[in-house]
């Protein structure tokens, strides 16, 4: 047993040696992680922790995890676009898996915003994924964020691996939001640990007619998240952006206004929908939208509009 | 005894005059020789000239006849020498009477057909550019198969015979019974009759995607539309033709060129009437898309020329083939050499393409999920290439339509095409008094940068305007001057001189950020 310990040590050694292309993967151990990650309600423990990145330990002090399914609808891709700016701006680092879907676009939206950002990975610290991940991963730590694993080197990702992952996501987490998810998704195992480890679970309610809402309308519905609606958004990260925006739309013109209010009023919409609700043409209400983009208060992405509320 | 009858060859587009000589000598063994390049069909048609011959009343001479087709270098190739042919021999022969007024040493005709064994004149292709060339080089007569006989008669000053069958041509000849020729087919109101076949008006909701399809129509710029499957963006291409402007005569006898060369004019149909719309198939090879053959035949975007080419589901084209498109797409003409020689076609064509936005089409589907993986969609994208995307001046994402809205916001909104075509004919206009002095050029998308700065002068609010659009969308150099084109066309839809704030701002709607 100490023989295949010291072996283990042996390759842990090399790790930290390891400078894959001018990155340093480093090893915490037990009495090195942050209390979060060592209270008994983390089971099985975590004994090390691999990382890259620079270890910096305020970047534990206020965390939120922010989850959901691989497969993603327009809904849940405004929402983060939406809540993600607005939980960095209130000082939390926004944890979650990088994987495609839900987890990477939180990732992308906390480096795009200036946030802190940690990964958790499901599988080996040094191990190659799609590139897209690596990509990211990479900017992660170029923009002082973490990716930390219990794996080391190129450990492939198991069955087990991803949910294990999970309790180190919902230990790190002041508490969990789940974005969209399936009925069968991962995000719901982050959220069971998160609820065993006491924190609060927030789910998004979605749809009835979405398959990505199955499973965070189930989480409501058996108890085991509170809804995240504007309210408690705003109790959890302040309604900053909000407030500036109004002073914005005063001055807009009457025809500008007209259609801020539809998409303030009904959510993102398109074109189409706007030309046929205020019965105008498509000539008459691109050029303000235009105008409006540019003033940074509503904001397109593939032909649907939304109201812009970053600052 | 030596005849000689005039026909045609047509290389491309163009068509050079055959001489066909015809001897028919008593002496020697009885034999039928072709010489002069001919192919196979030209070779067989000593078979069908023999019988057609006999078959239509006449003795064919048990002689040596030997027929030259001059320029003797240039290839031939086709069955429509079979007619010249028969004629040169029947007049060598001295079977029949020939008048003095049909002396066959100044041949005053061309003739063009194919035969069948009983005698009758079958259908040919390029039967136009006999007319055209007739006209040029002053033949008076021009005698060509019935069926395609409307297809020259479009051309005035000359006489065009329609011929149904050998025999009657013979008693034509020897004035007994002429033909009556026919009467010059007036272009203009076949042009002002051509109606559009879908209509604007039918199509619901996508107001976007219309208002982008009238700014490509009235500025020739190319179109991308981008949407999740049953989002309409089929229906649009094929309503688009409809608020084309109509053909001008001139650019019609070119279209019907193209065609009558190809061999896809109906048989009957003077002309092509409307803009041509080709929809070539995603499966389409490289040689069908730009043309080719050993003989080389105008492609899909030759046959597009003045029209619409429209390729549905863009990304499905295997990326070679696409990318055969970028020169022709620069120059609006395709050259292509080949063993039987070098033949340049127009292609001045208008691309409007159509893609799902993933491989299951449903990525940013207001209420269905994708299925696909970020880098599905990667690869997925990477299927068209920069430069073709950079061609193409609008982009423009279709919303799929609520099956339960369609009913709705039907009292009377939508235009109908033929109030679009009219505001697409005063921008036209507009840009045809801009482009006066450039040969060549007709849009707005035709503009190169030189010419955006000469002819697109921003005021400096408007300047300003723009580099701070610039700046917020990340626009390239590239990006920034389709935009200023493209605003300069919304500006000549309303029929404005100057392009204000409001044209640049929803011209940025437009740019490349869909796909």
């Amino acid at each position: 047993m100490g023989r295949i310990f010291a072996e283990r040590e042996g390759v842990v050694k090399r790790d930290v040696s390891w400078d894959t292309k001018g990155m340093r993967v480093g090893i915490k151990t037990v009495s090195e992680l942050p209390e979060k990650l060592r209270g008994e309600l983390v089971k099985p423990p975590i004994t090390r922790l691999y990382y890259r990145g620079k270890w910096q330990n305020e970047i534990f002090s206020k965390c939120v995890a922010i989850v959901g399914s691989r497969r993603m609808s327009r809904y849940g891709r405004s929402v983060i676009e939406e809540y993600v700016p607005r939980f960095c701006s209130a000082g939390y680092t926004i944890v979650s898996g990088l994987m495609y879907g839900v987890d990477q676009l939180v990732h992308k939206e906390t480096l795009k915003c200036g946030g802190r950002a940690i990964a958790v990975l499901g599988y080996g610290i040094n191990r190659k994924n799609e590139e897209e991940a690596d990509k990211l991963g990479k900017e992660i730590e170029e923009s002082g964020g973490l990716i930390l694993s219990e794996y080391p080197n190129e450990t492939r990702g198991q069955t087990w691996t991803f949910p294990q992952r999970n309790r180190i996501v919902g230990g790190l987490s002041d508490f969990v939001v789940v974005v969209e998810a399936g009925i069968k998704s991962g995000s719901l195992n982050t959220a069971s640990w998160a609820n065993r480890m006491g924190k609060s679970v927030y789910a998004l309610p979605g749809s009835v007619f979405s398959v990505t809402s199955e499973g965070t309308n189930e989480l409501i519905n058996l108890g085991l998240a509170k809804p995240l609606t504007l309210k408690v958004m705003e109790e959890l990260a302040g309604s900053e952006g909000k407030r500036k925006q109004k002073n914005i739309v005063k001055t807009l013109g009457a025809g500008e206004r007209e259609l801020y209010q539809q998409l303030e009023l009904l959510g993102p919409k398109s074109v189409n929908e706007l030309s046929r609700g205020l019965n105008l043409t498509a000539r008459e209400i691109l050029p303000q939208l235009s105008q409006m983009e540019l003033k940074g208060i509503v904001t397109e992405e593939r032909g649907v509009w939304s109201v812009y509320s970053r600052d | 005894m030596l005849a000689r009858v005039k026909s045609v060859a047509t290389v491309g587009l163009e068509a050079v005059e055959v001489m066909v000589e015809v001897d028919v000598a008593d002496k020697g063994f009885p034999a039928f020789d072709i010489v002069g390049l001919g192919d196979k069909a030209v070779s067989e048609s000593r078979a069908r000239v023999k019988k057609a011959i006999e078959n239509s009343g006449v003795k064919f001479p048990d002689k040596r006849i030997t027929v030259n087709l001059a320029p003797a270098d240039l290839p031939k190739e086709g069955s429509n020498y079979d007619l010249p042919i028969a004629v040169g021999i029947i007049m060598a022969s001295g079977e029949i009477e020939i008048p003095e007024s049909q002396n066959s040493s100044n041949p005053e005709s061309y003739y063009y057909g194919e035969l069948g064994l009983d005698g009758s004149v079958k259908h040919c292709r390029g039967v136009l550019l006999v007319g055209m060339l007739a006209r040029k080089k002053k033949v008076k007569e021009v005698y060509v198969p019935v069926e395609t006989a409307s297809e020259a008669a479009v051309i005035p000053d000359i006489s065009v015979y329609p011929v149904r069958n050998l025999s009657e041509l013979i008693t034509h000849i020897k004035e007994e019974k002429l033909i009556e020729p026919m009467k010059t087919i007036e272009l203009l109101p076949l042009l002002d009759d051509a109606e559009p076949q879908t209509n604007m008006a039918e199509i619901a909701g996508q107001e976007v995607a219309k208002r982008a399809a009238e700014i490509a129509a009235a500025g020739g710029h190319n179109l991308l539309l981008v949407g999740p499957p049953g989002a309409g963006k089929t229906m649009l291409a094929k309503a688009f033709p409809s608020i084309l402007p109509p053909l001008l005569p001139e650019e019609s006898l070119e279209v019907t060129r193209i065609y009558s060369v190809a061999g896809m004019l109906e048989a009957g149909t003077a002309l092509m009437r409307r803009r041509p719309f080709r929809s070539p198939h995603h499966t389409t090879s490289m040689v069908g898309l730009i043309g080719g053959g050993s003989n080389p035949m105008p492609g899909e975007i030759s046959l597009a020329h003045l029209g619409v080419l429209f390729l549905d589901e863009l990304p499905e084209f295997s990326r070679s083939v696409l990318e055969v498109l970028r020169q022709p797409m620069e120059d609006q003409t395709v050259a292509i050499t080949r063993a039987m020689g070098k033949v340049s076609y127009p292609a001045s064509f208008l691309l409007l393409a159509s893609a799902n936005p993933c491989p299951c089409g449903y990525l940013n589907h207001p209420f269905k999920e994708c299925t696909c993986g970020e880098r599905l969609v990667g690869k997925y994208r990477a299927r068209i290439s920069g430069p073709i995307l950079d061609r193409i001046d609008l982009h423009v994402w279709v919303d799929p339509v609520e099956v339960n809205k369609l009913g709705e916001g039907e009292s009377g909104r939508g235009e109908s095409s033929f109030e679009i075509r009219e505001r697409v004919i005063g921008a036209r206009a507009m840009q045809s008094a801009r482009f006066a002095k450039n040969k060549g050029m007709y849009t707005n998308a035709q503009m190169g940068n030189k010419q955006v700065k000469m002819f697109c002068k921003l005021s400096e609010s408007v300047k300003q305007f723009l580099s701070g659009a610039a700046s917020k969308y990340n626009l390239s150099a590239r990006a920034y001057f389709k935009v200023i084109k493209v605003a300069r066309t919304i500006a000549d839809l309303e029929g404005e001189g100057e392009i204000m704030s409001k044209h640049i701002a929803e011209a940025v709607q437009y740019r490349e950020n869909v796909w």
